[in-house]
């Protein structure tokens, strides 16, 4: 069996997507109500459109070459979730601290000095615009909050 | 690569030394402990906007709230996003502008409550008034009922909420084949009847004045239960001989789980402000309104009141 | 001319020297914020704006517009070193201006953008000047079924012009149409594709949408510059290598006036603000420009274009602002109060009633105008020392802002999550080679049209002659009819004339 061709996923995805739109809109949203419009009207006309557009997308997409994705692709996705994990846990700067200078340190493979530098000057440029200068409330975390309490 | 860095620390520095002279102090009794978050559903230049940043201006000037009042505008869904947003994630230092327009549509289409907000103060009671273009074909309310009665088509214009009532109690007590474009405030709606989008607008004295005054509209009837004053001087609905009389409170609330200490500070802020020249001179008379101030506790049971009216229906 | 006495009133007013300093420092902090992705005009402006209230009221309306008018030069900024719109308009500029500093000439592209911004802001305040009023009454004849016309017309250029392959870009202006959808039916006010969640309800969250998409799509796409453990080919990149060269001067000089004039006035519609006129202008560019054709692989021209559009369109919007009170876009709508709050009412009357703040207004425009251009030139150097810094270090970096900008949105961490969503998304867009600006612009643009368009058949009772029977959107829609059959009409003279 040929290999398929893993291109072709994203407009499977965008004609499945347009197919859902067009149902729901049909069925629950109305296409026309007084004789006007209604709720369902635009986004059918939009899946619809996307549906067709996408099966020909996957005709041609399916004769070029696959691109290449490699693990490392993902790693600053995991990182970034995990990052939100931990906030949620010790509050958001203490997590993008950690986050900074971890990465930096042992992924990057930086010295102590540059990967300390580089997260004192980014996390505290952070602070000051979004902390302190926009007054973001940022959430503190759970176990400091239950110590605060 | 020093450069660099030693510029980034300058950036920094200043700042810092910037967002420090920000940030301020209070002590003493409850108040807020950072910026307050005051929602309001309808887009700038309507009516509740105007509202709002009145009241935020007397605040300022008075020096009643050290911390910053940031107004976020939510107008998606009708307001409704909103209101959502307020009584489910609200906490003691957001408010939202709160009136009939925000309270039918919350439980007559929204499922909601007014139990799911707690109300802080009734500022002012406001009223309705038709528009029309000065080259308008109806020169007076007469010519426009005879018409509508006469099966004319007419495109009419307003904000939601509270107008979107008064065109329905209108469509259904006049007749005729009225036509109603709903716009996210008065400041859209007044957009197309100025550009000949549509030919009667719904509005309110505070934000249409300006055009009255130039001008551009002309009041041709109104939907409270006496005259208004110059410049908006025309006949009630009731003259009119329609059994249609509608007040629009404009109050404010805050989320359900606010605090009794931050209730009180809220409550005791706005009858400050509610007694102020600035407010009763610079608003009320300004902008054609009538003071009815109620602090927190009275204003639970007058919007209570509006509540039951429109779960009865 | 009594315009031009009141102007030079105005002008005086202006040059104070503490209305100088704070036309000054309010383009500083406009830059600053408006460089910063997360944080659009809208909210720069919105934060920036109590801080005006500590000085008189003149010295902070001043110090306001500065601030505004910076904020469209800050936006680019970003879109041109690290491919991140600072803001939505810079979505236009980036997408020259990344592909030049690819090429080693981040500043050319940087310099452009000033230039054709201070071009744009310029010409746009002059034709507010003159005729401000009159352009603004003009602006009020686009009802919704103009407006329909309108932004119908513009999207469907959208799939078209950007990026190589037709059906992707269209796929993903539909797409985008599609998220749009998404949360609650403007014009009815009920809830849809929202799915049960209450999240959704809101519709997907615009800024870390723009942060997911354009941002974090970036980080992951520069894991694969790692290995390079350098920045972009820099070199020695100094001041005098970013002037622009005669010819370039020559090129950059039609795209810009033509941009200009097209960005004030849709900058005047109602509803439509410096991202239509960022992208219209690079529409129209691509359309009849000299090197249109070649837009898109890093020409001056389309930078000079986008740029002078959002500029423009942003002096444009001042014209409904101040002669009829109305807000052209949200970033007016927090003007119109910054304005309210300092006793100044926009309205017909207020160039008769407050003529010394009105026109003191105008001319601080043209100051900070001046003023943002000066100080933009001079940061050219250190920008693009950005670039130096290396790929490892940019990654966290950027994540970080573009967790807190994310976050900072709704104070949210669902805004957080989506944005990450979109940046997987967008990431896989762009590597199978979908353009991912149509399906921003589409998302922007989709709301009004659908409000517009059935707003405009409520007033026709249904019926679709309407946008042929209100000659404003008749011609639009002529326009378009004719764009659609011309490469046919081409085809067949071409195979015409070969018959011969």
């Amino acid at each position: 069996m040929q290999r398929i061709n893993n291109r072709v996923i994203l407009p499977f995805i965008t004609a499945f997507l347009g197919g859902v739109w067009v149902f729901i809109g049909l069925s629950q949203y109305g296409w026309y109500t007084d004789g006007k419009p209604g709720s369902g009207f635009f986004p059918t006309i939009t899946g619809a459109l996307l549906l067709l557009m996408s099966i020909l997308a996957v005709i041609s997409e399916s004769k070029l070459e696959t691109p290449k994705f490699w693990i490392f692709h993902f790693h600053p996705i995991i990182m970034a979730v995990g990052v939100v994990l931990l906030a949620m846990l010790i509050g958001f700067f203490p997590a993008l601290t950690l986050y900074v200078f971890g990465w930096l340190k042992w992924y990057e493979k930086y010295n102590l000095k540059t990967s300390l530098l580089a997260t004192v000057l980014t996390i505290t440029g952070m602070y000051g615009v979004f902390a302190m200068w926009l007054r973001v409330p940022f959430p503190v975390g759970f176990f400091i909050e239950g110590i605060l309490r | 690569m020093k450069k660099l860095v030693l510029t980034s620390l300058l950036i920094l520095a200043a700042v810092f030394i910037f967002a420090a002279g920000q940030t301020e102090t209070s002590d003493g009794a409850w108040a807020p402990d950072r910026d307050v978050q005051w929602y309001c559903t309808s887009s700038p230049g309507g009516g509740s906007s105007i509202f709002t940043q009145s009241i935020i201006e007397i605040i300022k000037t008075e020096g009643l709230v050290d911390q910053e009042i940031l107004i976020n505008y939510k107008t998606d869904g009708g307001g409704a996003v909103g209101r959502r947003e307020v009584s489910g994630k609200g906490n003691d230092t957001t408010i939202l502008t709160f009136n009939n327009g925000d309270l039918q549509p919350l439980v007559q289409i929204e499922g909601g409550d007014l139990d799911n907000f707690t109300p802080l103060a009734v500022m002012a009671t406001d009223g309705q008034v038709l528009l029309v273009p000065a080259d308008s074909p109806f020169k007076t309310a007469k010519d426009f009922i005879a018409a509508a009665e006469g099966g004319k088509r007419i495109i009419m214009g307003g904000s939601k909420g509270d107008d979107v009532n008064l065109f329905n109690k209108i469509k259904e007590q006049v007749g005729g084949d009225l036509e109603y474009l709903m716009s996210d405030s008065t400041g859209d709606a007044l957009t197309q009847i100025l550009g000949g989008s549509i030919e009667v607008v719904i509005a309110k004295p505070a934000a249409s004045i300006a055009f009255v005054e130039s001008g551009d509209l002309r009041p041709l009837m109104v939907a409270t239960r006496d005259r208004l004053n110059d410049p908006f001087d025309a006949p009630t609905l009731k003259e009119l001989g329609y059994d249609i009389e509608l007040t629009v409170y404009r109050g404010i609330v805050g989320p359900k789980d606010m605090s009794d200490e931050a209730v009180a500070f809220w409550s005791d802020i706005f009858g400050k402000v509610a007694a102020t020249d600035q407010w009763k001179d610079g608003y009320l008379k300004k902008k054609i309104l009538n003071g009815n101030h109620l602090p927190a506790n009275e204003a639970i049971g007058y919007m209570q009141a509006f509540e039951d009216i429109y779960t009865a229906k | 001319m009594e315009t031009l006495q009141l102007l030079l009133g105005g002008f005086v007013t202006a040059l104070s020297l503490q209305n100088f300093l704070a036309a000054g420092v309010g383009a500083i902090l406009g830059i600053l914020v408006g460089a910063m992705p997360g944080i659009g005009s809208l909210a720069g402006v919105a934060l920036l704006l109590p801080l005006t209230f500590k000085f008189e009221p003149i010295t902070g309306i001043i110090m306001l517009s500065a601030i505004y008018y910076a904020n469209m030069y800050g936006g680019s900024y970003s879109a041109i070193l690290l491919n991140i719109p600072g803001d939505t308009p810079a979505v236009m500029t980036g997408l020259d201006g990344h592909p030049l500093a690819k090429q080693g000439k981040p500043g050319k592209a940087l310099f452009t953008s000033n230039i054709a911004s201070f071009i744009g802001g310029t010409i746009g305040i002059i034709i507010l000047t003159v005729i401000g009023p009159g352009l603004a009454r003009f602006g009020l004849k686009f009802g919704p079924v103009e407006m329909a016309a309108l932004i119908f017309v513009a999207m469907t250029s959208l799939g078209w012009l950007l990026g190589d392959n037709p059906t992707k870009g269209i796929i993903t202006t539909l797409f985008g149409i599609l998220l749009a959808t998404m949360g609650f039916d403007s014009v009815i006010g009920t809830p849809r594709y929202d799915f049960g969640s209450i999240y959704l309800l809101g519709g997907v969250p615009f800024i870390p949408l723009v942060i997911g998409i354009f941002g974090f799509s970036q980080v992951i796409e520069m894991m694969e510059l790692r290995n390079k453990k350098k920045g972009f080919d820099t070199e020695k990149l100094t001041l005098k290598d970013s002037l622009l060269t005669k010819d370039e001067i020559k090129r950059i000089l039609p795209p810009s006036i033509r941009s200009s004039i097209l960005g004030t006035f849709i900058g005047v519609l109602p509803g439509a603000g410096a991202t239509t006129g960022a992208f219209l202008s690079y529409m129209q560019e691509k359309k009849i420009g000299k090197n249109g054709h070649l837009l898109g692989t890093g020409r001056v021209e389309g930078v000079a274009a986008a740029e002078s559009g959002n500029n423009s369109a942003a002096a444009g919007a001042f014209a409904p602002l101040l002669s009829l009170g109305i807000p052209g876009s949200g970033t007016g709508a927090v003007l119109l109060g910054g304005l309210m709050m300092y006793g100044l009412n926009p309205g017909p009357l207020l160039f008769q009633n407050q003529p010394e703040f009105t026109w003191g207004l105008i001319a601080s425009l043209y100051i900070a105008n001046v003023i943002t251009l000066a100080i933009a030139i001079m940061i050219i150097p250190s920008l693009i020392k950005i670039l130096k810094v290396p790929v490892g270090i940019m990654i966290p970096l950027i994540t970080t802002i573009c967790i807190m900008g994310s976050y900072s949105a709704n104070n949210s961490l669902y805004g957080v999550i989506m944005m990450l969503a979109f940046g997987v998304v967008g990431f896989m867009l762009k590597k199978y080679g979908y353009p991912i600006a149509p399906l921003l612009l589409a998302y922007v643009l989709a709301p009004t049209l659908e409000k517009n368009f059935r707003q405009a058949l409520q007033i026709s009772d249904g019926s679709m002659a309407i946008f042929f029977q209100k000659p404003i959107a008749a011609v639009l829609i002529g326009f378009f009819l004719l764009t659609l059959v011309s490469p046919i009409i081409k085809m067949v003279i071409g195979k015409i004339k070969t018959k011969k």
